[in-house]
């Protein structure tokens, strides 16, 4: 069963917060999902091969350096600062 | 079923009817239609009429693609530049991209009108299209039922004529099913087939754009214009190409397999009508051949365990700082990034981003994450195998019919179990095909899958081809 300690790791390495309700509510619907994934670790096989990734890259491009996009385009979606993104320090009014 | 974009080229370019027209009409057509179903989350009217008059100017040349001035529509997970591009999503309200993604750009090139962007589930995650911020989609077929996900507003616009065609995104049967809830024709191509570059990733391993059309050949066009090797996208293929031209209608001893366990508990009402089609290709020359893939029994959770833990690589660079929400107060930058991200992703996505990262774990990556990958090996090997045996399979895209709006499952899984015949395909990088092939005692629609070896497109539409063109008892 999923602990609430474990809960609590996840959403600091998913940099996500719950309240202690959410986290109730997500203890319980983890318990299905993870027991509903279990089944891969009940299913017998015979592994004929070594693991293969199967997803094959095409040939990759020459690394080489070409014109890309302007910081203005780039940082188009903020309100940019002379080209960079600002965050403020705090925000916390 | 309806060849529009062949009766519509034909139409252009005989000048019985303008590009600027027809855009007009569906204009009109979406004006009327979209604020009950709710298909498109944006529109683009001002710049679908320039590109009409534009494609107008094209066709008289006579130097036009087939698909030049016909309007069309995007998933809102395809990058168009300079038009808001959100994933259904708070967190990229207000991204604007500025490049457009390979397919588009693509069509865009042949005279391409865009309508606007359509409905999907939040950043593709779900199979109803009302996970969505803008909210839910509805069936065009009975309003008061889902139209199918993630590509649902796609489907949606399709079946209720706003759109000839549309683009959709296809990760674990985000085309195919919601084409089956809404009696429309979704192509998946092979995985690779069709650029991603420009796609907005949920399962990067999975996805893949496809065409949501009225018809097998309207799907064959719009794939032909859209697929090819692309420098941008190092998982790109040269697939199956020319596909339009090259439909054939002869099943002759074309062997088609029957894998069991995608008929096994399957709802008779769904069985009837695609064992009905089965007997159909028997009784024109198809060699029916049964097959038994046991892999598959475990495919549902080897796609969440893979699909979850690429989502939660990929949607860890939304964070509020170049694009999308950002919270107005936090104490500092990790505060920020954690509040943003707890703010503007719902909960369908929050959830799959911790399954995601659970399976990536320390202590628990080889017993979920890598052993779902050796089973992804073994279900692909088994699709080589009985692709050795047969030429295509077939099966239900979706062991149900749309349900209703607002169904409350009875636990988490059972949402998931209706993709239980979609997500193989996703898994082992084929081909299918959804096409409408029956109707329930509600009259809502029924959708065929025809499945193929990887880049066997050809194969799987003229199969689709055959049946679209002689079955005359399908509805």
């Amino acid at each position: 069963m999923v602990t609430k300690q474990e809960i609590e790791q996840l959403a600091i390495l998913a940099k996500l917060s719950f309240s202690e309700q959410e986290i109730e509510e997500l203890i319980v619907d983890m318990d299905e999902i993870i027991n509903f994934a279990n089944q891969v670790n009940s299913f017998s096989y015979e592994q004929e091969e070594t693991l293969d990734n199967r997803v094959k890259l095409s040939e990759l491009r020459q690394d080489e350096v070409k014109e890309s996009y302007s910081s203005e385009v780039v940082t188009s979606n903020v309100a940019s600062e002379n080209g960079f993104f600002p965050v403020k320090r705090s925000n916390n009014k | 079923m309806r060849e529009l974009i062949t009766s519509i080229a034909q139409d252009l370019r005989a000048g019985k009817v303008t590009s600027v027209e027809l855009t007009q009409k569906y204009i009109e057509q979406i004006n009327a239609k979209n604020p009950e179903l709710n298909a498109y989350v944006s529109t683009t009217f001002d710049l679908a009429l320039q590109q009409a008059k534009l494609a107008d100017e094209k066709i008289k040349s006579g130097n036009a693609d087939i698909l030049c001035g016909i309007p069309m529509t995007l998933k809102d997970n395809i990058s168009t530049t300079g038009l808001e591009t959100t994933c259904c999503s708070k967190i990229l309200k207000g991204y604007v991209p500025f490049y457009d993604a390979t397919a588009w750009a693509s069509l865009k090139s042949k005279g391409a009108v865009l309508l606007g962007k359509t409905n999907m589930d939040e950043f593709a995650m779900g199979s109803t299209c009302e996970t969505s911020c803008y909210g839910a989609t509805k069936n065009p077929i009975d309003p008061t039922r889902v139209p199918g996900g993630s590509s649902g507003g796609g489907a949606s616009a399709v079946g209720a004529d706003m759109a000839v065609y549309a683009l959709g995104s296809d990760t674990g049967g985000s085309i195919r099913q919601p084409a089956s809830f809404c009696g429309v024709v979704g192509l998946k191509p092979t995985y690779g087939a069709v650029s991603r570059y420009g796609l907005i990733a949920y399962g990067s391993s999975l996805d893949q754009i496809g065409p949501i059309a009225h018809s097998v050949k309207d799907c064959a066009i719009v794939y032909d214009a859209i697929c090819g090797k692309d420098c941008n996208d190092a998982t790109s293929i040269d697939g199956a190409k020319n596909t339009a031209n090259n439909l054939t209608q002869d099943v002759k001893g074309l062997k088609i397999g029957i894998v069991k366990e995608f008929f096994e508990g399957l709802n008779p009402e769904i069985a009837k009508p695609i064992k009905d089609s089965i007997e159909f290709y028997a009784n024109n020359g198809a060699e029916i051949v049964e097959i038994s893939i046991p892999t598959l029994k475990v495919a549902l959770p080897v796609y969440y365990i893979i699909a979850c833990a690429e989502a939660s690589s990929n949607l860890g660079r939304y964070d509020g700082i170049r694009y999308g929400y950002r919270v107005d107060k936090y104490t500092d930058i990790n505060d920020m990034i954690k509040k943003t991200r707890t703010e503007g992703f719902g909960k369908e996505v929050q959830h799959r981003i911790m399954l995601g990262t659970y399976v990536l774990s320390s202590g628990y990556y080889d017993a979920y994450y890598k052993k779902a990958r050796e089973l992804r090996v073994k279900i692909c090997q088994d699709f080589d195998n009985a692709f050795s045996k047969c030429d295509v399979l077939i099966a239900p895209t979706v062991p149900n019919t749309a349900f209703p709006l607002n169904y409350t499952c009875n636990n988490v899984i059972e949402m998931y179990l209706s993709d239980i015949c979609t997500v193989p395909i996703n898994i082992a990088h084929l081909p299918a095909i959804s096409i409408p092939c029956g109707k329930d005692k509600n009259g809502l629609p029924i959708g065929m899958q025809i499945i193929g070896n990887k880049k066997c497109e050809q194969t799987i539409l003229n199969t689709a081809y055959y049946f679209e063109q002689n079955n005359t008892t399908k509805n």
